[in-house]
């Protein structure tokens, strides 16, 4: 099949998994096509030459694409409250919709709210676990018992406030727990919680306060537990499980999953510590365990499998 | 429908996307500082340092200087004005007058760099007099720079801030090795000042 996919170039959650989903395409024998909304003439890349069989729109389309009579399916990688809440993503989603033959999102609590807009299937959440799996040699670790890691990209109120108030609970059960806050986007967000953790001397427990790390995956195998602060959704935080370490996250609840916790501090510092004392004896055993979880229920192959089956459906 | 794609794999676009900044600007720009340990009180340190050691102590007058003494096994002073114990020599000027000590074991420049006008010289007189003596080097960091309302927090006898990028740089200029750092007083990047062990 050709599949185009429509994505902004910017670094975003989206971009890193719409780009997993043309790498795992093309290794199911795909033909793959990426475009920028804004430039709907030159691909940015591209494996053949013509008109595709389907169009992805992940962000936006651009208008050369409208009406060309190609179908066309959106996935929903944001979350519907959010999109609204933006003042932004639902209208455009809305405006596209009638241009569609169908939706597809990744949590199944988002579907009645998609479906009520557009036939919405509903896909395995994955990641590519080629890239995502823990190192031989193993990195050095970061420095913790365990070392906690928050790597989300920082925005607004997407940002490890309730994680270092849960911090502060873990480390009386865990004294020598660390945190290592990572992708701080400097400036104000920086100065915040540079200001937040002297005030309150939260460096006794916070190993690191940084900005992006290029190399995620050795980043994730440099840690022990990975913690997300977003709800309901939580985007990457699942390429924890690929690399072997626990994922926390008020967001997910998936396949009764042990260690789900609630947006709220205690919660989330109970969480940590039953994720750690599980395990603190067996790194290997963790390792295997959350690799394990990761192969059953977020291997991205599913995911190009069934999203494939649905494109086929409007050929 | 045009085919000529910017980018020939999904690797090179990702790269370009992640990579937010220009290679060459980066290269002259951006430079990753290693993970150093925290001393919690340089004051500490630095005498434990000096313990039963023969001492030159440059820029030595305070409490910390009178703490390196009393367990020193043999004390040297040097600073700008003449007392026991202490030389006066112009450290900005004329950096060359510092009395060499054969017997000397470290040499602790605590909180002096920054005073200096001329750093330069400084380092290349203490590497000419000591060429292989240990040193002990600490600075305010740059890093742990604020203000206050409208007024910056600064010692107003000091002329210049250190990072550690440009205390490497100036250090490695005049032909020091750098054999330890660390942050003293506070966390990475944002701690109050720097500690350098040369050669």
């Amino acid at each position: 099949m050709k599949i185009s996919h429509h994505m902004k170039r910017e670094n975003s959650g989206l971009m890193h998994t719409t780009l997993e989903f043309v790498e795992e395409e093309q290794r199911q024998g795909h033909e793959v096509r990426v475009m920028e909304p804004s430039n709907g003439v030159a691909p940015m890349m591209s494996t053949f030459d013509g008109d595709p069989d389907i169009h992805c729109i992940h962000s936006q389309l651009s208008p050369h694409t409208y009406h060309d009579r190609v179908p066309k399916v959106m996935w929903m990688h944001g979350e519907p409250i959010g999109s609204v809440g933006n003042g932004v993503s639902m209208k455009a989603i809305v405006e596209l919709a009638p241009t569609c033959e169908a939706f597809l999102c990744m949590r199944k609590e988002e579907w009645p709210i998609w479906n009520a807009i557009k036939k919405t299937y509903v896909v395995t959440k994955g990641i590519d676990l080629e890239r995502f799996k823990p190192m031989d040699p193993a990195p050095e670790r970061l420095k913790g018992a365990p070392a906690v890691l928050y790597y989300e990209n920082w925005r607004g109120q997407r940002n490890p406030l309730i994680l270092c108030l849960a911090m502060l609970e873990v480390v009386k059960v865990l004294p020598d727990a660390r945190l290592h806050l990572y992708n701080c986007p400097g400036g104000k967000m920086y100065e915040t919680f540079q200001k937040l953790i002297n005030h309150s001397r939260w460096y006794t427990f916070i190993g690191s306060l940084k900005s992006q790390e290029k190399d995620v995956v050795k980043l994730l195998n440099r840690s022990d537990i990975v913690v997300s602060c977003l709800h309901p959704l939580y985007a990457r935080g699942i390429e924890a499980f690929g690399c072997g370490r626990a994922f926390i996250g008020p967001g997910y609840r998936e396949h009764d999953y042990p260690y789900t916790c609630e947006l709220e501090v205690h919660s989330m510092a109970s969480a940590i510590i039953r994720a750690w004392m599980d395990f603190k004896d067996n790194h290997k055993h963790a390792e295997l365990y959350f690799r394990k979880w990761a192969e059953q229920h977020h291997n991205i192959a599913d995911t190009v499998k069934e999203s494939v089956d649905v494109y086929h459906r409007y050929l | 429908m045009s085919t000529i794609a910017t980018f020939k794999s999904v690797t090179e676009l990702r790269d370009s996307i992640t990579s937010s900044v220009n290679a060459e600007w980066a290269a002259k720009m951006l430079h990753k500082v290693p993970e150093l340990p925290i001393i919690k009180d340089r004051a500490s340190h630095l005498v434990l340092n000096a313990k039963d050691k023969v001492v030159l102590d440059i820029g030595c007058t305070g409490d910390i200087s009178r703490r390196i003494k009393a367990v020193a096994k043999k004390y040297y002073g040097v600073d700008k004005i003449e007392s026991e114990d202490i030389v006066a020599v112009d450290l900005d000027h004329r950096p060359d007058h510092i009395p060499v000590y054969d017997d000397v074991d470290i040499i602790i420049c605590s909180e002096i760099l920054e005073h200096l006008a001329n750093p330069g010289y400084f380092l290349m007189a203490l590497k000419q007099l000591y060429s292989d003596k240990l040193i002990c080097i600490t600075v305010p960091n740059a890093g742990g720079f604020t203000v206050k309302e409208d007024c910056e927090v600064v010692n107003k006898d000091h002329v210049a801030w250190y990072s550690y990028t440009t205390l490497t740089t100036l250090l490695t200029r005049y032909g020091f090795t750098i054999q330890a750092a660390s942050w003293y007083n506070g966390v990475p990047y944002r701690a109050e000042g720097l500690i350098f062990i040369v050669r």
